[in-house]
């Protein structure tokens, strides 16, 4: 469970924060949220697609990492596969924390937050949150700077998937892959990008699109489902 | 007559007039450029008859094929799950005597029939336990689906319960906003014939004479043009169900969260039953009784009586009164004239037929929409031998409800089984039934409106026996209907495990909304 707290000099002076990559820091997961901003770099190396979130029906951009849970493709032992990890992952441990219950995330209304309860937060070994003086460290200015991304990069991906939905823009990919034993396996609640209904929008919506980097975020996601097949041959490779 | 059929007029709104109207309009819209026009001119001073609130699953059809949203449906109708009825005190009368007519065939219900096997030990659970999940699914208060699922899909078949009167509204708003339906407010004063005896046009107060090719009556029970205009006769029915007067009232719930029944309950009572449908925020109740078995007096004592013992509380004086006349008229489609809804006909709502009625009346107009006044000379023949078929067949399923109760605490029920009150048709199903169990070809149209399924929920929820056939069941046939049971208890404690409450999940809904895909 996560456990936020405030970051000041007098608590965390001594706090350092492990940086490597490991199924220890609960990296092994089989999907990824991500951000629109992202996916031109993610496109070279991951699945894209839409995932429903279980508990509101919501859609959010996800890459897939594995094809169960507990499967992260990507990770191999302290090892990260492809050279883009996506910033969701490296935010880790901070969270932003919202000061007004239920409101949507703003930089008025947040603040950092860190997961004490993160296998990260150590004492012994890492980087560290505050120089001598009591100022933030490059490190610490480089996570809120992420953070910041991440915040502002959630709500314009909100916008993105919201128009999409309005213009029928995501279907249901029907995924099944054989894996090396000759097994079946079927996905069901994978969506991607329909693209019959991309190619047929009109041209006040087409110049729309291209204007807000639209289009192009359209045509990577759909492209990037490519990259599924890589991810059933490492997993071969890993039976 | 060559001449096309363009124009089409429905005289009356309401849940029958504005589902024709949006069917119609949806299809004619998509298969056709333009060149035709509908048009609904219904009362002000009218009121619609305000009940009918249950639906079967072919509404989530019926509102797709509109463009209708499911999440606003459900926003802006008071809409909850329906996933069958439950029949409460209709076999014995005893506190717990129920059977569930759920709205799921049974397992493999395309190759397997399981009635066989499950007679074989019929007391170690009840036959819609064995073969389907929704009755778990249903006494454990779940939805039939989640959040996540997308719109007008299932995790488990599913119709609606809803509220009549905003139903209508939402309906009407969305044939004239997005289906180019034109709407008159108006009263109709005349009804204006051409040479040939069809229906030329309709005068209104303020409108003028409104004409058209086709006509379609949905003004209720007045049956103002097909009953009243062309005098075709009404069969009452009277003599097979006895039911001719319903009293109905809301009854609030306790509190805004109070969990929602995922089925329509119907509980017998001394002389008819009381039916109970709960929507978001209250529920609609209501006691349908033959007048010839009993007073209005007694039937509202009986009707307060079910509110008090099911947590209700409600004002006596808000109880409304409404003559019913079960049957239907001999013909629904006369000249250029085609009758839906309560115009056509009237049985009590035991199975939610009205609506369904309504549903595939339209469906069926559409469907076989005819391009010229000849074409809907053999349109309407076919029309009428269809509807006519449909008609009997309700009346058949309704009367088995009846015929098979073993209660005698009144002359209602004992009435109910004397054999002169009983279709021979359905005499005769019911001797062949007592031989080898309801299957497929039993009935002579490839689409019934109550499939086999639906008989044997009945006649083996009320404990109706069908003598095992000597010739035994074969290994083969034994292991797949086991296995087939086994399935269905897992099934069972999956659905109990992943679907939501029914409450949880309308707020969500509203909360959220649902997802297209």
């Amino acid at each position: 469970m996560a456990k936020p707290v405030l970051i000041d000099f007098e608590q965390h002076s001594k706090t350092l924060i492990k940086t490597g990559r490991g199924a220890e820091f609960g990296e092994n997961v089989h999907f990824i949220p991500v951000i629109a901003d992202e996916v031109r770099a993610l496109a070279l190396a991951y699945p894209l697609c839409f995932l429903k979130d279980n508990n509101t029906g919501q859609f959010g951009l996800n890459v897939l990492t594995g094809f169960e849970a507990g499967e992260n493709l990507y990770l191999q032992g302290d090892q990260w596969r492809t050279h883009y990890v996506p910033i969701h992952l490296r935010r880790q441990p901070f969270l932003v924390g919202v000061t007004e219950e239920g409101a949507k995330p703003t930089s008025d209304n947040t603040v950092l937050t860190l997961d004490m309860d993160s296998a990260r937060v150590n004492t012994e070994q890492g980087e560290g949150l505050f120089n001598e003086h009591g100022k933030p460290s490059d490190y610490l200015t480089q996570m809120i700077d992420l953070l910041g991304q991440l915040m502002s990069g959630n709500n314009r991906t909100e916008v993105f998937i919201e128009t999409l939905l309005e213009h029928d823009l995501i279907e249901e990919l029907q995924l099944s892959i054989t894996l090396k034993d000759g097994q079946q396996k079927r996905f069901d609640g994978l969506y991607n990008i329909n693209e019959a209904n991309l190619g047929a929008l009109s041209s006040d919506n087409l110049e729309a699109f291209h204007k807000k980097g639209y289009l192009q975020a359209c045509y990577l996601i759909a492209a990037s489902t490519g990259h599924i097949q890589t991810l059933v041959e490492w997993k071969k490779a890993a039976q | 007559m060559d001449q096309a059929i363009k124009s089409i007029v429905i005289v009356g709104g309401g849940t029958a007039g504005w589902i024709t109207a949006g069917t119609l309009a949806a299809k004619l819209q998509n298969e056709h450029a333009d060149g035709f026009k509908i048009t609904l001119v219904e009362s002000p001073d009218v009121k619609p008859i305000g009940v009918g609130e249950g639906t079967w699953p072919t509404m989530r059809r019926t509102l797709k094929a509109m463009g209708i949203r499911e999440t606003d449906f459900i926003r802006e109708c008071n809409v909850s799950f329906k996933q069958g009825a439950k029949f409460a005190q209709w076999v014995t009368g005893a506190e717990d005597d129920f059977y569930y007519h759920p709205l799921v065939l049974p397992q493999d219900f395309d190759s397997t029939n399981l009635a066989r096997h499950w007679m074989a030990h019929p007391f170690e659970q009840s036959f819609s336990q064995a073969v389907s999940p929704q009755e778990a699914v249903c006494e454990t208060g779940l939805a039939p689906k989640t959040i996540a699922t997308a719109e007008f899909t299932s995790i488990i078949n599913y119709a609606y319960h809803l509220d009549a009167g905003r139903f209508s509204a939402f309906l009407q708003r969305h044939c004239i906003e997005k289906l180019n339906v034109h709407h008159i407010l108006d009263n109709v004063s005349k009804i204006n014939a051409a040479e040939n005896g069809d229906i030329a046009s309709v005068s209104t107060k303020a409108n003028g004479d409104i004409a058209g090719d086709l006509f379609i009556d949905c003004t209720g029970f007045k049956s103002l043009l097909l009953g009243e205009h062309f005098k075709v006769r009404f069969k009452s029915c009277k003599d097979v169900l006895f039911v001719d007067q319903a009293l109905a009232i809301h009854v609030p719930y306790d509190t805004d969260d109070a969990p929602i029944a995922s089925h329509t309950i119907s509980t017998g009572q001394s002389a008819g039953w009381v039916w109970d449908i709960g929507l978001q925020n209250r529920r609609g109740v209501g006691h349908v009784y033959s007048s010839a078995h009993t007073t209005e007096q007694r039937a509202s004592e009986e009707l307060l009586n079910y509110i008090a013992q099911t947590g209700g509380k409600v004002n006596e004086a808000d109880i409304r009164s409404i003559g019913l006349n079960p049957g239907h008229r001999e013909t629904f489609w006369r000249q250029n004239c085609v009758a839906v809804g309560l115009s056509a006909g009237f049985l009590e709502p035991l199975e939610a037929s009205s609506l369904l009625l309504v549903e595939i009346s339209a469906a069926m107009i559409a469907d076989q929409f005819p391009a010229t006044r000849d074409a809907m000379d053999i349109v309407a023949k076919r029309f009428n031998h269809t509807f006519l078929y449909r008609w009997e067949r309700i009346i058949d399923f309704l009367k088995l409800h009846y015929m098979l109760s073993k209660r005698n605490d009144s002359a209602f029920w004992i009435d109910n089984r004397d054999t002169t009150t009983i279709p021979q048709s359905l005499q005769e199903q019911l001797t062949l039934w007592q031989f080898q169990p309801p299957w497929h070809n039993d009935f002579e149209h490839a689409v019934e409106v109550f499939p086999a399924a639906s008989y044997q929920y009945v006649l083996y929820g009320m404990g109706f026996y069908t003598k095992p056939n000597e010739l035994g069941m074969s290994q083969a046939y034994q292991q797949k209907a086991g296995a087939l049971r086994q399935k269905n208890s897992q099934q069972v404690q999956q659905m109990l495990k992943n679907l939501p409450d029914n409450r949880g999940l309308i707020n969500k809904i509203h909360q959220f909304g649902m997802q297209r895909v």
